[in-house]
């Protein structure tokens, strides 16, 4: 059982995400302004994307100082032992009203421990993965690649929103619409790609991690997968515009437009399809939540 | 040999709802009770699931107050289900104990 090792791996491999996410942002607005300047839209978007995955790190970071504040009753095994408990219960489909009741619970129980002069090992045993398992299961609220899935295709939705929105505020000024706003089908398929594979395996890779103290798969799930995913389409691209393949399907990815939400219809479709798919995670977990009750 | 960690775990749930009929009271301390009475290898990891099951089944309710060391703290009730599960436990182990001191 190796203690916070898992809380510092993820948030070094966050800060790396973070990173890399600047990186490219800084030189995709390099590359604009080199090819002919930046809109206005472009720029406010870009700075937006920026400011929002450093307020993610210093969030991280900064809850961990506080939540190590709140724990002064506790010594240091029990403190990181709250935090890498909680990081496995984070990887359930658990609400945040329970995984708060959970550390509430787990604070008192450990302040007892603490209090009786008992170790670690003395209130849960050697296997902290195990316990936290036990919790998860408890709740029925373990998540299997299915519900990843399913997570994926909520973001995917998500996503196309978001770049249509971008394309809109991009074009702010032309007169465009956001029903007018189109989308490169390049970038439709790379929003694709990250919502139904990447994102899911992130989720899955981290889950397997945490689960079974395996920390490297999480630098694989969140560093290394990403970048392949990442690698695979830009591959793809460069032997499109090899001409390696043809046919009309090649000209339609390289260089195609499509609008993806044409009217108010498009967008109540796919808040229907964002409900749906909530209202079927919920009933997966009230299924495994039977099922481990009646076990 | 360690003894079969789902009939531990099924006895246990009875044993915990006992504890808990006879008074309200937390889970750091329904585990001292258990260790007073001959559960010595039982640990607060086993027994927080046990009431997370018991609560989703309806057979014990909780309520939080202030603990003495600072943090929150949840005391446990039976319910009426509770009462009843407890009941039929009872005469269940009660028919298995008798049928099981024949062969012991």
């Amino acid at each position: 059982m190796k203690i916070n090792k898992k809380s510092n791996v993820l948030m070094i491999t966050t800060i790396i995400l973070t990173v890399f996410l600047i990186s490219t942002t800084g030189l995709y607005l390099f590359k604009a302004s080199q090819d002919g300047g930046l809109s206005r839209g472009e720029g406010v978007v870009a700075i937006v994307v920026v400011l929002l995955a450093l307020i993610a790190v210093f969030s991280i970071v900064i809850a961990k100082k506080i939540r190590a504040r709140k724990y002064t009753m506790l010594n240091k095994e029990f403190k990181e032992a709250i935090d890498d408990i909680m990081l496995i219960v984070g990887t359930s489909n658990m609400s945040r009203i329970n995984k708060k009741e959970i550390r509430e619970d787990l604070l008192d129980l450990f302040a007892s421990a603490v209090a009786d002069n008992k170790s670690l090992k003395d209130v849960i045993g050697s296997d902290m993965e195990g316990f936290a398992a036990d919790i998860i299961e408890a709740h029925g609220a373990k998540n299997g690649y299915f519900v990843y899935s399913l997570s994926g295709l909520q973001y995917c939705i998500l996503y196309l929103v978001f770049v249509q929105l971008y394309e809109y505020f991009r074009n702010l000024g032309s007169g465009a619409g956001f029903f007018d706003s189109h989308v490169e089908v390049s970038t439709v398929i790379l929003f694709c790609m990250i919502a139904f594979l990447t994102v899911p395996l992130m989720m899955y890779m981290k889950d397997v991690a945490l689960r079974t103290d395996r920390t490297w798969l999480m630098i694989v799930g969140f560093v290394v997968q990403p970048i392949i995913t990442l690698g695979v389409f830009i591959g793809f691209i460069e032997m499109l515009e090899a001409g390696v393949y043809s046919g009309e399907w090649v000209d339609t990815v390289l260089n195609g437009n499509v609008v993806i939400f044409k009217n108010a219809e498009a967008v109540l479709i796919a808040a229907g399809v964002l409900l749906l798919v909530w209202l079927l995670k919920k009933r997966i977990q009230k299924t495994k939540l039977m099922r481990a009750l009646n076990r | 040999m360690k003894p079969n960690t789902q009939i531990l775990k099924g006895l246990l749930e009875g044993c915990i709802l006992r504890l808990i009929n006879a008074d309200e009271t937390y889970g750091y301390k329904i585990c001292e009770d258990l260790e007073k009475g001959g559960f010595n290898d039982i640990g607060e990891g086993t027994v927080y699931p046990i009431l997370i099951r018991l609560e989703k089944k309806n057979y014990i309710n909780s309520t939080s107050k202030k603990s003495p060391l600072g943090p929150k703290r949840k005391y446990f009730s039976i319910t009426k289900e509770g009462k009843k599960y407890l009941d039929a436990f009872s005469e269940e182990w009660k028919s298995i104990q008798s049928a099981i001191d024949n062969f012991f």
